[in-house]
């Protein structure tokens, strides 16, 4: 399995280290792992790297997940795979989220739930 | 997309914001919140205070207000490694704490609404005068609630 290249965005470095943890104790491969503090630098970052998949909190200064996500659907990106991690689980955020996000994970995250997205992207990928 | 309707009685009930702090502490830090006993010794040190404002159908912030030496435990729990007591880290921590808190919580009473929730804004407090919401590794927590209008 070709190892992956995530990329973690969100304005809070405990909660970017939080969820690289997690990443880097599933049981799947990793080439490396990217952070971004907003959408802005993460558009920077998905432009210059091959990015896999793409972990993004959606309340962010400069330029929001929800608008980060939008970009790249404006933009017709079939990669990264997106996986949005939010305070916000209410029906109406996850029903703005849909079609813009294939996984959408609750904070506070538990690092099993992110080692099985990572596990089903990686599966999708062989498939 | 904000609701017009006005707050019900659940936002403003303690029990879904005690709620919210307890999910949080189990499932973030597989920790408890304990009751606060009768005859709990004066704080020491350091309060650092993290509020989340959030704006949609109804309007306000949560708070949570805890001491830095808690806040530095947390926050070395939670990612895994020892950090100064004194950095931006802890308050990076202490911040994420109370969005994490003001999340859950708004999930629970208004899981239809969309809200917009600002950074959060975290400084140093001193210690509320009045009993904590509960205690986390021993030491007090407060966790309040403000609903505008």
């Amino acid at each position: 399995m070709k190892p992956l290249t995530i990329l973690i965005v969100d304005d809070s470095a405990t909660m970017r280290q939080f969820v690289r943890r997690a990443v880097q104790l599933s049981d799947v491969p990793i080439a490396s792992v990217l952070e971004a503090a907003n959408g802005k630098e993460a558009l920077a970052l998905l432009d210059a790297n091959e990015i896999d998949a793409l972990f993004t909190d959606i309340n962010m200064p400069v330029m929001s997940g929800s608008e980060l996500l939008r970009e790249l659907q404006r933009q017709g990106r079939s990669t990264p795979a997106r996986i949005v991690v939010s305070t916000d689980g209410s029906q109406a955020r996850r029903q703005e989220m849909e079609g813009l996000a294939q996984w959408y994970v609750n904070k506070p995250v538990r690092p099993e739930v992110v080692r099985d997205v990572l596990n089903e992207l990686a599966s999708n990928i062989r498939d | 997309m904000f609701s017009t309707n006005s707050p019900a009685t659940s936002v403003t009930s303690r029990g879904a914001l005690d709620r919210a702090l307890t999910l949080v502490v189990e499932e973030s830090f597989f920790a408890m919140i304990d009751p606060v006993p009768e005859n709990l010794p004066a704080v020491e040190g350091q309060i650092v205070s993290a509020s989340v404002s959030f704006e949609g159908s109804f309007s306000g912030a949560v708070t949570c207000r805890m001491p830095r030496a808690l806040a530095h435990e947390l926050t070395a729990a939670f990612i895994g490694e020892e950090v100064p007591s004194d950095g931006e880290v802890v308050d990076d921590l202490a911040g994420e704490f109370a969005n994490m808190v003001c999340g859950r919580w708004l999930t629970d009473v208004a899981p239809q609404s969309l809200f917009r929730v600002d950074q959060p804004v975290v400084v140093s407090a001193s210690a509320p005068p009045r009993p904590p919401t509960g205690l986390l590794n021993g030491q007090p927590i407060w966790v309040d609630l403000k609903i505008e209008g």
